[in-house]
């Protein structure tokens, strides 16, 4: 009788939320390969923390499709996300920094969530219009990067994000060259938008009190 | 009173002018006496006469436009291939086509057209390809054709370096990002690359629009006919063949001016020349399996394969011949060889000596604990750099036909020869040893000046103890690719060369012009051998200060990031 009650294998749960299962990843076939195991709920905050080195980017690369794991399945809602290329995943990224083409200005960053090749409709103008509202930032379309603030330059990234209509936002230590008062606001807007866009937020950070500051849930690494 | 009261200040600031001051008076000395000699033949200034003559007209307009369309094509072949490179940094040959490319300066020219007449010259490998198919050989090489593939040949490995080096400084994140916006390949390319290369255009481009335009031993030996000749060639041709020293010295006065409109267009450019580290920097780019970057990428790569591998081939293939040892027995051979060797190494020396003394002129000028003393230091340096680019846009040719002209009756020429073959040498060097040596020089002010001023550090014991360390490594190779480029230099050689006063190049030529193209194949053998050996000895020996060449060093500062050429 006993064999009837042994789990089920994983692949067969129908789980809604980003599943990582038994995802193993080395850097050039080193020997000691990192293995990554985490279901995060739809809508939830997560933050991941610990020591540089322990693959916390990794994660996050490996989740965006940046890099390619040895084994193990990945999926959201469902669907097999490791087939799919990084364009074609329901993922956008917010990197610690040049987030922006420093050649660009900030509509046309923004407008590249819109469409990669910058052929805009009126109607994507207006959304850009919007989004740079949502992180109040009206009227600073026509600026290059290099005209803004550390700060100005991460809340113009996060509106791409924003604009890109993705249920999965993904943020790489984005706020750590920042000042403190500075990462506090940053991250109260975070929060607002993943609330707003019921979003299901990962975020990397080497800082445990951002972590709590932010997170449903803090995962140590 | 003290040593601590000694105001020094006034004494450092001329401290380390005095060498720069005497490089400049060099270089003027040099300047002035071939200037002295043009002007003096020149009967009739007019600048009308320019517009009648035709033959000059005619001139000018070839010699534009075979530089202009060489550097279109040397251009278009290299951002296409950059591309490739950039995305595929695992690609094999890759690494050794980044050496190669960075060769290109030190393997002699006429190495380079030797090969190419062996691969497109009238037996050369393509129309023995096409006679074995029973096609009709033609003879394509000689005139435009072949001035254009040789330049292309030069100067496109050299622009697909510079734009590869400008593709991988774009941080690793605007690949991620143009990969997770689902960019194609023409938007990535329109939006993200052109944007980045466009910069360097400019530069890098004016650089090989110079080369093209002056460049000599390729028009002498391809050109193939007046009607493809340009200015640098019918200088030449003027004195050595016609003795007509006016019409020489007009036609390098035509050539000069020409080049300076040039240098006052692109005088910002040619400042910031492209002469560069290397940084093994490998960025993943996520666009490299795209269906129509494959295409274009395998088309770029096989485009420059054909273009490149076969002359070096075809060089290595001939040399291996029944003549090889005979030739190499010549005793005529080897006297050219260590001639050869006598005056790249005095001339390479004569030019880091120049360099190293406009670079502590310059900087002493900039120096962080003078700041804001010196009202002149601005235009004093600009007068420094100025001098140190002029010589690249100066044909050593016009140079030389003007120290010909002055120094022609003088009663020993056959002794000042070689002497004034190692100073123009030394010149058209010094603008790449300037560029290695000057930042280098630069930096370790920056890094140690205020502190040897706190400490009274001066004068040699401040070269000696505090620069020496810091710059060893950029002047290693700063005097080992002067040496080389003397080494493969047939320009001023072939004017002042005599039977006894001939150098590995110039005898590559003879043997060349008479058609023993198995002799020159083992010349050219042994002078790449010369030009590269020097090339890494010197670098070895200077720069890491070993006896032993290919020795590892055991303490390799982190930060010492390999030049590249």
């Amino acid at each position: 009788m006993g064999s009837e009650h042994k789990a089920l294998p994983s692949q067969s749960v129908s789980r809604s939320g980003l599943i990582l299962d038994q995802i193993r990843f080395s850097y050039n076939n080193s020997n000691s390969p990192l293995t990554f195991n985490l279901a995060i709920n739809p809508g939830e905050l997560v933050a991941i923390t610990g020591p540089s080195g322990v693959g916390k980017s990794t994660l996050l690369n490996l989740i965006s499709g940046f890099e390619t794991p040895l084994a193990g399945k990945l999926s959201f809602n469902g669907e097999d996300l490791l087939s799919l290329p990084p364009a074609r995943r329901p993922v956008t990224t917010l990197f610690q920094e040049h987030n922006l083409f420093a050649h660009l200005t900030v509509e046309q960053n923004i407008g590249l969530g819109l469409h990669p090749g910058l052929r805009l409709s009126p109607k994507d103008h207006k959304e850009i219009q919007t989004a740079l509202a949502s992180i109040s930032l009206e009227g600073l379309n026509k600026r290059f990067p290099a005209e803004l603030s550390g700060g100005q330059r991460q809340r113009v990234a996060l509106a791409r994000c924003l604009v890109r209509h993705r249920p999965i936002l993904l943020l790489d230590e984005p706020f750590s060259a920042l000042d403190p008062a500075l990462r506090e606001e940053m991250l109260s807007l975070v929060r607002s938008l993943h609330k707003e866009n019921s979003l299901l937020t990962l975020m990397v950070t080497h800082l445990p009190s951002d972590a709590e500051k932010i997170a449903d849930r803090v995962i140590q690494l | 009173m003290p040593r601590y009261f000694t105001p020094s200040r006034q004494k450092r600031s001329f401290e380390l002018l005095w060498p720069g001051l005497f490089s400049l008076v060099f270089i003027g000395t040099v300047l002035g006496l071939a200037f002295s000699g043009l002007l003096s033949q020149i009967t009739d200034l007019n600048p009308l006469r320019f517009l009648d003559n035709s033959y000059l007209w005619r001139l000018t307009a070839f010699t534009f436009f075979q530089a202009f369309v060489s550097t279109a094509l040397a251009t278009l072949l290299a951002i296409p291939v950059a591309r490739a490179l950039s995305r595929r940094p695992k690609l094999p040959g890759r690494r050794l086509f980044l050496q190669l490319a960075s060769l290109s300066l030190i393997v002699p020219t006429i190495v380079g057209v030797f090969g190419i007449i062996a691969v497109h010259g009238r037996q050369g490998w393509v129309n023995q390809i096409l006679g074995f198919f029973n096609y009709e050989t033609s003879s394509y090489l000689y005139g435009l054709t072949g001035i254009l593939i040789a330049h292309v040949f030069f100067n496109a490995p050299l622009l697909t370096r510079i734009f590869l080096e400008t593709l991988e400084t774009l941080p690793r994140e605007y690949w991620r990002s143009t990969a997770q916006l689902g960019m194609s390949d023409r938007d990535i390319f329109r939006l993200i690359e052109w944007p980045g290369l466009r910069k360097i255009l400019p530069a890098s481009c004016g650089l090989v629009f110079l080369l093209c335009f002056t460049s000599f031993i390729i028009v002498l030996i391809l050109g193939g006919g007046p009607s493809t000749n340009t200015l640098e060639v019918a200088i030449y041709q003027a004195l050595r063949f016609d003795f007509d020293i006016p019409k020489a010295a007009t036609l390098a006065m035509t050539q000069l001016i020409l080049c300076f409109a040039i240098l006052l267009l692109g005088r910002k450019f040619i400042r910031r020349m492209p002469l560069s580290q290397t940084e093994d920097r490998q960025t993943k780019r996520f666009d490299a399996d795209k269906p129509g970057a494959k295409i274009t990428d395998t088309l770029a790569l096989f485009l420059m394969a054909l273009l490149v591998l076969p002359p070096l081939l075809a060089t290595i293939w001939k040399a291996i011949n029944p003549r090889f040892f005979i030739t190499l027995s010549e005793s005529r051979l080897w006297d050219a060889a260590l001639t050869s060797l006598m005056v790249s190494l005095l001339a390479g020396l004569l030019s880091l000596l120049l360099a190293i003394g406009l670079a502590l002129a310059l900087r002493s000028l900039h120096l962080p604990s003078r700041l804001g003393q010196t009202p002149y230091a601005g235009t004093l340096s600009g007068v420094i750099d100025f001098s140190g680019s002029l010589i690249l846009l100066l044909p050593p040719f016009v140079l030389a036909t003007g120290l010909f002209i002055t120094l022609k009756n003088s009663s020993g020429l056959s002794l000042l020869a070689p002497l004034l073959v190692i100073a123009v040498n030394a010149l058209m060097a010094l603008p790449f040893v300037l560029r290695l040596v000057s930042p280098a020089f630069e930096a370790a002010a920056q890094k140690s000046d205020l502190l040897c001023s706190s400490l009274d550090i001066r004068g040699l014991n401040r070269l000696r103890l505090i620069d020496w360390p810091q710059t060893r490594q950029s002047v290693g190779l700063a005097l080992g690719l002067a040496v080389a480029l003397s080494t493969g230099d047939l320009s001023v050689i072939a004017l002042f060369g005599t039977q006894d006063f001939t150098t590995l190049p110039l005898y590559m030529y003879q043997k060349m012009g008479s058609y023993r193209f198995e002799d020159a194949a083992a010349v050219a053998f042994l002078l790449c051998l010369q030009s590269l050996t020097l090339f890494i000895v010197i670098d070895r020996l200077v720069a890491r200060g070993m006896t032993l060449p290919f020795v590892k060093p055991r303490h390799r500062k982190p930060e010492s990031v390999a030049h590249g050429i």
